[in-house]
């Protein structure tokens, strides 16, 4: 059960950051800077993610999950796209 | 290191220190007067912000030297003191205050009925009292002195004392700018309270297209939409004014000033009439208030002040000097009986002048020396000059003296057609030798100004060097007698030639490099004095005009020929000059053509 | 009650004292009847408005509340079903507190305008009251309406207590204007206890006097000279028309920025935090990021309560979607996030008044912000083919100038008595540019001397400094304390002389209202 959630984990890191790549080239994965509270993306990059994430995992992120913990890190966007399809 | 604590402490401390700074600040240069007199008292300046509180403080100490007041608002200024003094033998101070109401006017008259002596009191009643009526307590400029107001004199320091440190630099400023004559900041006269008109009672008025130009505002004079909503409160208070001059005994005369009949017209004729018939319930008075006065702009300093000049004229109506001018309308006294035939005229202000009647227009020529060698603009040929005076006479001008300017302005009466002044620089003897037989063939007068260090000399002072002959005191004697010629003065010394000085020269009557200008006047009227002297001594005349050396003049040398008793002065500004009947000022820094070595014919084109 | 007045920095001074003195339980209760008094020295029949958004959204929290409660407590089986009828619930509550409170605001601002319009194109005249505008109307109807939204999305429990939520509305300093407050922000601080706290008073008199600093010493001076040319447009020339507009920025920001600072200081000195309105704007490197620092609450409250709503609401998603299969690249990607940025822009505009000029405002930021977005592939690959380090200080002042040239504009558009005017003087701008303007003595015939520019002149310079400080992460108050007693009391009696002395401050003197007051 564990390397098969660990497969998806990966496979779904890498989508997100293909999405993120597109609209902010410059973003370091390997460093630890916060996408929202350090500016990495801004309001109209957000709808852009947010968008593309509804539209490949066919779920519903609204704006009230519009939040720094929900969005700073690739993680915890995972957790984010997760929580919504239970 | 200083913890937040101790910076809150800090803090506190300095807030509270500074509005104790402020009071200092405000004490020391007490730019209002208010705190007694000290050394930086300025009585002028601090009467400028405020001259209610100022002349209160002003008077604490000196009204010894008065004993009679002339009070009102700012038109009361114009009313001159020295000619009221004249014509009631007293000692009178003007105790104008720019935008006082007539509840301001009452509170004064109850104070120094109380507290001064108190002969006579002219009560100058201005259309604007009607209008405002016990407003501007409330602020630093516009509030009576406590003692006058009655109010409490602990809020009063206060305010005074806590006022915005403004006035307090703009009074160090000012002293550091301050001048002879008046300032913006200084415009008060402290001895007899009124307004220092000085530098405006000597510039030139003439022309009307050219004081139009100075002064715009009558050409494109402002809108304004007054309402007199307090003419019952206004004439209370002068009820109460004339019950207390009754019970003390003073002499009240009642004058309403003279308003500028575009301004009038701006008002409610129907309110109008109902100021001048409620005041005539309460007292007769002289009422100024319309006439052709009005209608000219040019017996106004600005839009709504009357000249001193004017003042003058209602002085003479009110107290009967019939030698003095004033146009046919002017003044009327109303009295109860009257004063419903009399309030008629204000249905129909017109502001129509007919300035035909009281102006006139004056050429003066300017001539220096007259000789065969006619080598420079100044010099005349002798053939030239005769053909000139014969043209002049010819053509229908008539040489007027200085004594008949003189009585058009001061008198009123008329001048001849075509008057024409002709004049000489210098006193040089060709003056006498050729142009005085000339003058004297074909009936025609003039007037000689003569230098008086060169009187009777052909070298420079003391100096040796020869300069061209002038004729002497016994000549200009014989020529004052034949009443032909006028001598007059071109100044003692002050027409020096750098060229012949090893100082500075004092080429003409300004202030030299570096002279101040308490020494400049000193130097001024010590010349004019020896000037004056001599010219009494040696000939028995009178010297009354004076002609400018090089035409240099500022408004301080013009000051100090008035204030020697000069009645005239002349410059070499090329215009005819526009003399106005009542205003003498006309006199003042009157123009003149140069007139060359040209032909009779010539002459007449030119001046035409 | 202005801030510059008198009766403010008494009625602070007694404000401080009191709060601090009483049981901490009832600080809440001061700062409410602090809150009020202040309001209702604006005049008491505007009080009514400020009650009725009050009360409304009051309720309005409440019923929300009520039904997220509700759901909360459901079981996941009704959830499914009923999840849909409460969430319709929800929504009929938010609109009508949403129209309540937008129609009294447009009633208020923006319908003697609309029937204006109507009556100069179709001619027929509408009946229009003549209503008082309340205080800071904009500003708390808004922070009022973004409480509700947030009670929508369940963020917090909703205040019970109507006096509480009133002191959230009402809050002295913020309600002239702004900063626009989030409730999780401002509410727990203004409900909780505060023990005095010398730091926090002590940086509060210190923002509060840089405030006071640049609105009367700055703002107030170069406010005479903008609104003699701008209300004489006739007599002036191009150059001075461009003068005056720097003036403008200089007089808006100063005033603007500084009534921030005023009642940012004044809420510090309470030991209570205010989000920030503004951070150095002029270091800003493109409209975008100017926006970010200008006015920053407002910005974010379009961004959280109408930006995100609209952007990924299922008409633009759709829109998008349909842009990206239509249209190629960046044009694609972008095209419904623009729309809807341009629309935000537009809102901006108007929020700040009802007429044509501040229309076209909204559409001018909004178009410039739209055309960049669409034209950054573009720049890029223009950006790699120049050999140009574009890391650099020399890139980096072009953007902050380029940015401040586009502002500059913009402020002829808000400035100007008439939208037509506004074209008109910046055409002059460039067309009469006279340099002898500068030197023949206009500059002095408006109020103002030679002193009084050096003054402008020197304070902006001193902004400047500050700001440039900061811009590198200084923060002065910190700073300063670490300074020895004699500078520190040098930094207390230079800055209250210069104030006192060159700040128009006299017995009842009151400076111009702010700028931003009447909205």
């Amino acid at each position: 059960m564990g390397n098969i959630t660990q497969e998806i984990s990966t496979e779904l890191k890498n989508t997100i950051q293909e999405i993120i790549f597109a609209i902010a080239p410059e973003y370091d994965f390997q460093e630890d800077a916060a996408l929202v509270d350090d500016e990495i993306i801004d309001s109209l990059d957000m709808v852009y993610l947010i968008s593309t994430l509804n539209d490949t995992f066919g779920i519903e992120i609204t704006v009230d999950d519009i939040t720094p913990e929900n969005f700073n890190t690739v993680d915890s966007i995972i957790e984010l796209i997760q929580s919504k399809q239970e | 290191m200083m913890n937040s604590k101790k910076w809150i402490v800090m803090f506190i401390i300095t807030v509270l220190i500074l509005p104790l700074l402020l009071a200092a600040c405000n004490f020391t240069l007490n730019p209002f007067g208010v705190f007694g007199q000290d050394f930086l008292t300025w009585h002028s300046f601090s009467e400028t912000l405020n001259p209610r509180v100022a002349k209160t403080e002003y008077l604490e100490e000196h009204h010894n030297e008065y004993d009679s007041y002339i009070i009102g608002c700012s038109s009361t200024s114009s009313y001159p003191v020295e000619t009221l003094n004249k014509y009631l033998d007293a000692d009178f101070y003007n105790l104008i205050m720019y935008g006082a109401d007539m509840w301001d006017v009452e509170k004064t008259v109850e104070y120094i009925n109380e507290n001064y002596e108190v002969k006579n009191l002219v009560l100058n009643v201005y259309i604007d009292n009607g209008i405002h009526y016990n407003e501007g307590e409330d602020s630093l400029n516009d509030k009576l002195h406590y003692k006058v107001s009655g109010k409490s004199g602990a809020a009063f320091y206060i305010k005074y004392l806590f006022a915005s440190v403004n006035y307090s630099f703009d009074k160090l400023s000012a002293l550091r700018n301050d001048t002879e004559l008046s300032k913006p900041f200084d415009v008060f006269d402290e001895k007899t309270g009124a307004y220092d008109k000085r530098a405006r009672d000597i510039e030139n008025i003439g022309d009307m297209g050219t004081y139009l130009e100075s002064y715009p505002v009558f050409a494109d004079y402002p809108p304004a939409a007054p309402d007199m909503g307090k003419i019952s409160e206004c004439m209370e208070s002068v009820k109460v004014i004339k019950e207390i001059c009754e019970k003390s005994g003073i002499n009240l005369y009642v004058a309403c000033a003279p308003v500028y009949a575009e301004y009038l017209q701006h008002f409610d004729s129907r309110q109008v009439k109902e100021f001048y018939t409620a005041l005539a319930e309460v007292t007769p008075f002289y009422d100024f208030t319309y006439s052709s006065v009005s209608c000219e702009p040019r017996y106004f300093y600005d839009a709504t002040h009357f000249r001193n000049a004017v003042g003058d004229m209602a002085a003479a109506y009110m107290f009967g000097d019939k030698s003095v001018y004033m146009p046919e309308d002017f003044g009327t006294y109303v009295t109860r009986e009257n004063v419903s035939e009399h309030v008629k005229v204000y249905d129909n202000i017109s502001i129509e002048r007919q300035d035909d009647i009281y102006t006139d227009s004056v050429p003066v020529l300017m001539y220096h020396h007259i000789d065969e060698n006619a080598d420079s603009n100044s010099v005349v040929t002798p053939d030239n000059f005769e053909s000139q005076i014969k043209a002049l006479r010819d053509n229908g001008y008539t040489a007027v003296t200085l004594d008949d300017i003189y009585d058009y302005v001061y008198s009123g009466t008329d001048l001849p057609d075509k008057p024409v002044l002709i004049t000489f620089d210098d006193g040089y003897a060709s003056n006498y030798d050729i142009a005085f037989p000339i003058l004297q063939k074909y009936g025609m007068k003039a007037v000689i100004f003569a230098v008086g260090s060169s009187v009777g000399k052909d070298t420079y002072k003391d100096t040796g060097i020869v300069i061209k002959p002038h004729f002497t005191y016994e000549q200009a004697k014989e020529m004052m007698d034949s009443s032909v010629i006028s001598v007059q003065t071109h100044t003692y010394d002050m027409h020096q030639a750098q060229d012949y000085e090893d100082d500075e020269a004092r080429t003409g009557a300004i202030m030299l490099t570096g002279e101040s200008e308490q020494e400049f006047m000193a130097a001024m009227e010590r010349d004019l004095t020896q000037a004056m002297n001599e010219m009494q001594s040696e000939t028995g005349y009178e010297i009354t005009a004076l002609a400018y050396p090089n035409g240099e003049y500022s408004d301080l040398s013009q000051h100090v020929c008035r204030s020697m008793g000069i009645k005239a002065t002349f410059t070499i500004e090329p215009r005819t000059n526009v003399l106005i009947k009542g205003l003498p000022q006309c006199l003042f820094g009157m123009g003149r053509y140069n007139v060359d070595d040209i032909t009779g014919k010539e002459l007449i084109a030119m001046i035409g | 009650m202005a801030f510059t007045s008198v009766t403010f920095l008494g009625f602070m001074v007694i404000l401080v004292i009191l709060y601090y003195m009483i049981p901490k339980k009832f600080q809440w209760i001061l700062l409410l009847i602090g809150s009020y008094a202040f309001y209702l020295c604006g005049g008491v029949k505007t009080v009514i408005y400020l009650l009725l958004t009050t009360f409304s959204t009051y309720l309005a929290g409440i019923g929300l509340g009520s039904l997220n409660f509700k759901f909360k407590n459901l079981t996941s089986e009704e959830k499914k079903t009923i999840k849909a009828k409460i969430k319709k619930s929800k929504q009929r509550i938010v609109l009508a507190a949403a129209l309540f409170n937008f129609g009294m605001l447009y009633m208020l601002k923006y319908w003697a305008f609309t029937a204006e319009v109507i009556k100069s194109s179709a001619g027929f005249a509408l009946y229009v009251p003549n209503l008082l505008m309340p205080l800071g109307v904009s500003f708390y109807i808004f922070q009022s309406v973004g409480y509700v939204v947030d009670m929508y999305r369940g963020k917090y429990e909703a205040q019970r207590n109507f006096a509480k939520y009133a002191l959230f509305v009402s809050f002295f300093p913020q309600i002239i204007q702004g900063p626009i407050s989030r409730y999780n922000q401002l509410a727990p601080q203004l409900l909780g206890e505060h023990s005095v706290n010398w730091d926090q008073i002590k940086y509060g008199i210190q923002l509060a006097m840089w405030g006071y600093f640049k609105k009367l010493v700055i703002a107030e001076r170069a406010g005479v000279f903008v609104n003699e040319v701008y209300g004489n447009t006739a007599s002036y020339s191009g150059s001075m028309m461009a003068a005056a507009t720097l003036g403008y920025c200089i007089q808006l920001y100063c005033d603007f920025s500084g009534g921030i600072d005023i009642t940012r200081g004044a809420a510090q000195m309470l030991d209570i935090d205010m989000i920030q309105n503004f951070k150095r704007p002029i270091f800003a490197r493109s409209l975008t990021d100017y926006w970010r620092r200008w006015h920053i609450s407002l910005g974010q409250w379009m961004r959280d309560y109408l930006f995100y709503p609209l952007a990924l609401s299922k008409g633009f998603t759709k829109m998008g979607g349909f842009a990206r299969k239509h249209f190629r690249g960046t044009l694609g990607r972008i095209f419904a996030t623009s729309l809807a940025t341009f629309c935000i822009y537009f809102v901006i505009g108007i929020w700040h008044g009802a007429n044509f000029r501040y229309i076209t405002y909204g559409f001018y930021n909004g178009a410039i912000i739209t055309a960049s977005l669409l034209l950054e592939p573009t720049f890029a690959k223009i950006r790699k083919k120049l050999p140009i380090n574009w890391k650099g200080a020399g890139w980096h002042f072009v953007q902050i100038a380029r940015t401040c040239a586009i502002v500059f504009i913009g402020r002829y558009i808000t400035r100007a008595p008439r939208l037509l005017t506004a074209f008109y003087m910046i055409k002059m701008s460039v067309t009469d540019f006279r340099l002898s303007s500068f030197t023949d003595g206009t500059l002095f015939a408006f109020g103002l001397s030679g002193f009084d520019y050096i003054v402008i002149g020197l304070g902006m310079a001193v902004v400047l400094a500050v700001e440039t400080y900061q811009e590198r992460g200084g923060e002065v108050r910190k700073t300063l304390e670490q300074k020895n007693p004699f500078v520190q009391w040098l930094a207390v009696i230079v800055p209250l002389l210069v104030i006192i002395l060159l700040g128009a401050v006299d017995q009842g003197y009151v400076a111009a209202e702010f700028i931003y007051a009447q909205f």
